[in-house]
Formats: structure tokens, C-alpha cells, sequence
């Protein structure tokens, strides 16, 4: 019997990127910016979609159909209403509205056929629903049979939070929230009032929360947003700016926060801090509120999440806690990107009508995430003879046992090893790894490696059989979407710090809070990563051999990149990381290269500027 | 290709046919209410939520999506400018079709 063949799409708002599966298994799944090398790359996902191709080993031909992930005129209908309701003032909104959806988004089809030359067998595309691709992404992979499928994000269309639930290869949604109320840009309005990129930011105002006390929770619940107890809720539009200007926030945002929004790159104060706590404390209330919410309603121990707002670690790290739903599986690319993955689901279950597999609650169908491309030996090879590198080829295990070996003496691993990650995480396939016991690691990796703020915690992956051992956590989390505490055993006395300015974190950064000291945040935290042998046998065996050689099954694990740039793809796009920042030593597969045997390095492109600060 | 002014002015118009018209005849739930239970709405366009397809084969069949799109939503009052919209879509398709040329042609190596 011929295979089924999709090809799913995202592309245009952020994070395009292009997925492939046949007959319900993931073949390939790739973000545009790996390949173009621009961060978070909007543009139509040329370079994905060849690659999932290639992957594939199929030609346009062979695709049963292509699928958009987002109903554009569905957007336009929404920017229409919202004109009609915002009035004359929003004609700026309409007209860059227009020439977008009318101009680029509704001619996906276009674009398939000028890229791969037709759009597959189906002849024309099918644009599956935002919030549908969203939690198709999220359930139709996870190891469940039915589940309460929530999706969060800014906005989607209209809807900015669903409820679905999901039986067989069957998704109802069942209740939804729409714009202009979002938990999304809620949670945007707070970036880009603490001087972050909205869309992009979100992650650092939830690290910087920690250093925060949330002092701004009541006026959050006052004046921005009323809350029910089943979780729904409306934003007060007073306080945003989105409506009618297209900007997050409105100047009474502003005067109840006490001033202009802050300057990116400026200094961080304290009000920052207790902001970015505020609005952490509040999205993690709802998320929870709302996920007892679809228990309820779907009577499903499972929960299935996605949307951006699911890659907010630390509220998954609560939800967990509150054990709600017995077992929670989250898509690794929650956001707009894992899309495409759910638009391919959406059409192979809903349009073609296939067969789910079982799931067994434990196993997942989505490989690690390590759905992108990966090079062969002869090819690595081949790139560092051309270019005359020094490299060391090894046997894997002593590959191993040297890596383990510089580790821990404090040097710093570029881990490149077969395929690449899907997904805003790296994983052990294109990962920065290092020694978590070194207290001076965050420090230097933050502003010798990433070239990024110093206040940015890092994550630690650890051998999945030793997780309840360091963390309070003794569940599955290869995916680093879950925050759990340190250890009460292995935590240290921090002593309060005396004449500090309430606004310098340095010194609070510097103080040492448990034996892993690099990945144990202000507030005993960390965003674990487990390691299984089954979905990546080099990062685990990596793992097992730093344990054996030191007895700590813990390392640093960061993405691949430096900041601005995305993660590396390819052996130039390590070789270049490696060369630009303070990495020691680069592992390709198995060849390894040590910094201090390399050529000067000529750098013929200033990247500091190349790479846009995120 | 089309002049920025040329193209702004046919916006506008559509703007003044199918906006102004119905200022204040759409409401979006903003309104805050204490006495609510919930918030929570039917999923809405539930034609299009799953999954659905764009009639853009030529001007006139994307003209007639147009307008069956916003009858079956209820709000026929918008589709007053389908044919204009239409034609517009199809203007402004061609000013991007350079879009993919700008491109780095596809290159799966490290060389």
C-alpha cells in the first residue's frame, strides 16, 4: 500500500518552519532560521521544506497534501471587526493589516508551487484552524489515548485559549477565549514593559521572576484582568494599546506602573524584578484555574499542552504539583513553529481520516524532538580537511571519557551530535555543555560564551534514572519544559546579603545555593532536562561517563548559539560558535577540536552586530 | 507593479465601504462583568476552526468565497466590498512575488 504523505506549514508571523510525516510518523520537522540563520525567522520556510523533502526521500509529487497552519481571511475577518469596533483610529491597524493577509498569507499556495512545484496530489491547500494545529501538535504525538488539550497563546485568529479534548484520532474543541482577551499578550505587555522583545522575551522576564517579590499581583487583578473561578477571564482594554495603535500598552498601563516602559539593555531594578514576579504569580493562578477547569470538563487524567504560554516552564512546573490531571505531555515547540507539525496531524486525522497509534501514558511519538537534519561522519570529515581544522578523530567511548574529562576541568563543550533539535531548546544534539559544580560556570558561560544578561539562569540535564536524586521531581522531562526545586540535600545556607543595593542581582547571582551552583537559581529552581538512552544515546552515554568519572550525573546544558543568533545546524554553523565565543572544545560526532590547536580565526563578518539582540 | 499611493488609496477605500459603515455594529468582549459566572465562549466559525479551504483559483471565485465566508458568520454587511477586496488580494499578490527570490537557495551542507 502507497504511504500517506503531508506536509505541514508555518510560516509569516514568527517561527516559520516546515514538518513532514507519513502515515502518522514524524519523518522530519525543522525551523526556517537553522538554515536562512536569521532568528526566528518569519519568512516563507524555503530551506525547511526542501529539507523535510530530502528527508523524506520524496518529491512534490509523492505529497498527499500541504497544510497551512493558520486560516488566514479567519485573521482578517478578526482585524476587520476588531477596525469596526476600535473605529477610524485604527485605519494604520487595517492597512498593514490588509497588506499582509490579503498581500503574502493567503497566497500559501503560490508560494508551495514556486518553491517545490505544486501542491501535492490533494492539487490545493488546507489551511487547518490555528488553535486546532496547536493542540493537534500536542495531542495527536503524546502517549495518550483521550486528554484534556489546552492551548494558550497570544492569538490565533480569534482565539487566544482553548479547551479541547481529545478521543482516538478525534479533537473537539469544546470552549475557547477570544481576542481581545489573551493570557498571552497579557504576559507580552509585561516583556515589553520590562524593556524585552515581545514574542521573544518572555522567556527572560520568566527568569528574571525569581529575583522579584510579587508586590504587583493586586493591582494586576485590580485593573488588568477579572478572572473567574473557572479560570476565563477578560483583560480590562483600558490598559492595552493593541485595539486601535497596534502597541501592547497604553499610557494608562503605564501610570499605574509608575512610568515609561523601561529602555532595552538598560539597567534592570528592582521594579522590573517584581513585575516580571507579579505577572508570573498571576499567569501560573490562571493556567491552573483553567486546567482544573478542562478536568472538569473532560473527566480525562491526561493533559495535552501547547501555544507559547506552554513554554512557560515554571507555571508546567506548578501545574504539575497541583496534580490535577495525572499525567501532562507538552509539545516541545509549543509555539507558532510546532504548528506545522499539528496542521500535518490535523490533516492526516481529520481530513484523511487515519488511525491514531495506542499510546501506553509513557512513550511519545515525537523521537526527542531531534527531528532535524544530521551529518555523517564523511561529511564532517570533509568539511574540517577542506578546511584544514586540527581535529582529533576518537572511538566513542574515549570521545566520552575525554569530554568527561575536560569538563571537569572546567572547560566548556560545543556538543554536536546527530540530528537536530525541533524546537526553542537544545537538547544534547546542538547543546553548549559544561560542569554544574563549577560555581564561576554561570557567570562565564552567560558573558563569554552567550554574550548574553548575566542574571539568565541555566538548565541542567541529568540522567533520567537520577533525576529524584538532585530535583524534587520523578517524572519524565526530556523536553525542558518542567521547573522543579533543588534538592533539599544537596541545598547550602545562604546567608542574607548585607549593604547590597535592592537592585544589583550580581551579588544575589554570585551566592552559591547548592552543590550544582550553576543551575540552581535564586530560588532553588531549575529547568530540568532528563537524558533516556532511547531517543539520545550519545547525550546519555555522554552523561553516564561524566557520572562514572566524577559521581554528579548533572551538566549545564545550553543552546548551541550565541545570543541573537539561532541554534547551529550545521558543523560550519558550530565551527563558527566555537571560534567567535570562550567554548574549549568542539565535539563533531566524533571528532573533537580544541581551541588552543586552531588557526587565528579571521572573522570576516562582525556577528556582535550581525545577530540582532533577542 | 502597483504605486504605494495607488494601493493605499484602494485600502482606504475599502476601509470607508466596509469599516466606517459598521463602526459600533460589532461588538468584542471587553466588557467587564462581575456578576458573570464565566467567560468562556462556543467555539467560534466552526467551518473554518478545524480545517477549510481558500477559493483563490481566480478573482471572481476568491470575490464569491469572500462573501459566503462573511454570510456564514453571520455578518453579510462586510462582504459590501468582496469584488474590490478580491481584485486588491490579486494586485497585491503580485508585488510579492519576488518574496521568495530574496531567499538563500536551499543548501543542505555545511560547505
Amino acid at each position: 500500500m502507497a504511504h500517506r504523505y503531508i506536509l505541514g506549514i508555518s510560516a509569516y508571523y514568527h517561527d516559520s518552519a516546515a514538518a513532514i510525516i507519513m502515515d502518522g510518523e514524524i519523518i522530519a520537522a525543522a525551523q526556517e532560521e537553522r538554515f536562512s540563520r536569521v532568528k526566528h525567522d518569519p519568512r516563507f520556510p524555503v530551506n525547511a521544506i526542501n529539507y523535510c523533502l530530502e528527508e523524506a526521500f520524496i518529491e512534490a509529487s509523492d505529497i498527499d497534501a500541504v497544510v497551512f497552519y493558520d486560516h488566514p481571511f479567519l485573521t482578517f475577518d478578526r482585524i476587520t471587526k476588531n477596525c469596526a469596533f476600535a473605529g477610524e483610529s485604527s485605519y494604520p491597524v487595517f492597512n498593514s493589516a490588509i497588506k499582509s493577509m490579503m498581500g503574502i498569507k493567503i497566497w500559501v499556495e503560490k508560494h508551495v508551487c514556486k518553491t517545490i512545484g505544486s501542491a501535492g496530489k490533494l492539487g490545493k491547500i488546507i489551511f487547518a484552524g490555528h488553535h486546532m494545529s496547536h493542540a493537534a501538535s500536542s495531542y495527536y504525538p503524546s502517549p495518550y489515548n483521550n486528554a484534556a488539550i489546552l492551548s494558550l497563546d497570544g492569538v490565533g485568529e480569534w482565539s487566544t485559549t482553548t479547551i479541547a479534548k481529545g478521543d482516538g484520532n478525534k479533537i473537539e474543541l469544546l470552549q475557547e477565549i477570544n481576542y481581545p482577551n489573551s493570557l498571552g499578550l497579557l504576559y507580552s505587555a509585561f516583556t515589553y514593559y520590562c524593556g524585552f522583545k515581545v514574542n521573544s522575551g518572555e522567556y527572560k522576564l520568566m527568569g528574571l521572576a525569581p529575583y522579584g517579590n510579587p508586590t504587583y499581583v493586586k493591582e494586576i487583578y485590580d485593573h488588568l484582568i477579572d478572572v473567574k473561578d473557572d479560570g476565563s477571564y477578560r483583560l480590562n482594554m483600558e490598559y492595552f494599546g493593541y485595539l486601535d495603535t497596534g502597541k501592547t500598552t497604553s499610557a494608562k498601563f503605564h501610570e499605574l506602573f509608575g512610568g515609561d516602559p523601561r529602555q532595552p539593555e538598560s539597567a534592570i531594578t528592582r521594579k522590573e524584578m517584581d513585575l516580571a514576579a507579579s505577572i508570573q504569580v498571576v499567569t501560573e493562578e490562571i493556567v491552573i484555574k483553567i486546567a482544573r477547569h478542562a478536568q472538569k470538563l473532560t473527566g480525562s487524567e491526561n493533559l495535552c499542552l501547547s501555544g507559547g504560554v506552554a513554554l512557560n516552564c515554571v507555571a508546567n512546573g506548578k501545574l504539575l504539583k497541583e496534580n490535577i490531571f495525572k499525567n501532562i505531555w507538552i509539545q516541545p515547540a509549543a509555539g507558532d513553529a510546532g504548528g506545522a507539525l499539528g496542521a500535518c496531524y490535523v490533516a492526516e486525522y481529520m481530513h484523511f481520516g487515519g488511525t491514531k497509534k495506542t499510546g501506553d501514558n509513557k512513550n511519545d511519538f515525537q523521537m526527542g524532538s531531534y527531528l532535524g537534519p544530521k551529518f555523517s561522519e564523511q561529511e564532517i570529515e570533509a568539511y574540517l580537511d577542506r578546511n584544514r581544522y586540527p581535529y582529533h578523530k576518537m572511538e566513542y567511548t574515549e570521545k566520552n571519557k575525554t569530554l568527561a574529562r575536560e569538563m571537569d576541568n572546567g572547560k566548556i563543550v560545543g556538543f554536536f551530535a546527530g540530528r537536530m533539535e525541533f524546537g526553542p531548546r537544545s537538547l544534547g544534539g546542538r547543546s553548549i555543555i559544561g560542569d554544574p559544580r563549577n560555581p564561576g560556570m554561570q557567570s562565564k558561560m552567560n558573558l563569554k560564551i552567550k554574550y548574553r544578561e548575566s542574571f539568565r539562569p541555566f538548565a541542567p540535564a541529568v540522567l533520567r534514572e537520577d533525576v529524584n536524586k538532585y530535583f524534587d521531581l520523578d517524572t519524565d522531562s526530556p523536553y525542558m519544559l518542567l521547573v522543579a526545586p533543588v534538592q533539599h540535600s544537596i541545598r547550602k545556607p545562604v546567608e542574607p546579603l548585607a549593604g547590597a543595593s535592592v537592585d544589583d542581582m550580581i551579588p544575589v547571582i554570585n551566592q552559591i545555593r547548592s552543590d550544582l551552583p550553576s543551575i540552581t537559581h535564586v530560588d532553588f529552581s531549575a529547568r530540568i532536562q532528563t537524558v533516556h538512552t532511547e531517543t539520545n544515546k550519545a547525550f546519555y552515554d555522554l552523561l553516564a561517563e561524566f557520572k562514572a568519572q566524577t559521581g554528579c550525573s548533572v551538566v549545564i546544558n545550553t543552546s548551541f548559539n550565541v545570543r541573537g543568533e539561532p541554534i547551529v545546524c550545521s558543523p560550519k554553523d558550530a565551527y563558527l560558535c566555537f571560534m567567535r565565543t570562550d567554548i574549549d572544545v568542539l565535539a563533531l560526532e566524533n571528532y573533537l577540536l580544541f581551541k588552543e590547536e586552531q588557526p587565528n580565526f579571521d572573522d570576516k563578518e562582525n556577528w556582535q552586530t550581525k545577530y540582532e539582540l533577542d | 507593479m502597483s504605486s504605494t499611493n495607488d494601493i493605499d488609496n484602494k485600502i482606504k477605500d475599502i476601509f470607508d465601504g466596509i469599516v466606517t459603515p459598521n463602526i459600533g455594529s460589532h461588538n468584542l468582549n471587553t466588557q467587564l462583568d462581575a456578576a458573570a459566572e464565566s467567560y468562556y465562549e462556543q467555539p467560534k466559525s466552526p467551518a473554518h476552526v478545524y480545517y477549510s479551504f481558500i477559493d483563490t483559483s481566480s478573482q471572481e471565485s476568491f470575490a464569491k468565497y469572500i462573501e459566503s465566508f462573511w454570510n456564514e458568520e453571520g455578518t453579510p454587511q462586510f462582504a459590501a466590498k468582496a469584488n474590490e477586496l478580491s481584485a486588491l488580494a490579486f494586485e497585491l499578490s503580485k508585488d510579492h512575488e519576488s518574496q521568495s527570490e530574496e531567499l538563500s537557495p536551499f543548501v543542505y551542507t555545511m560547505y
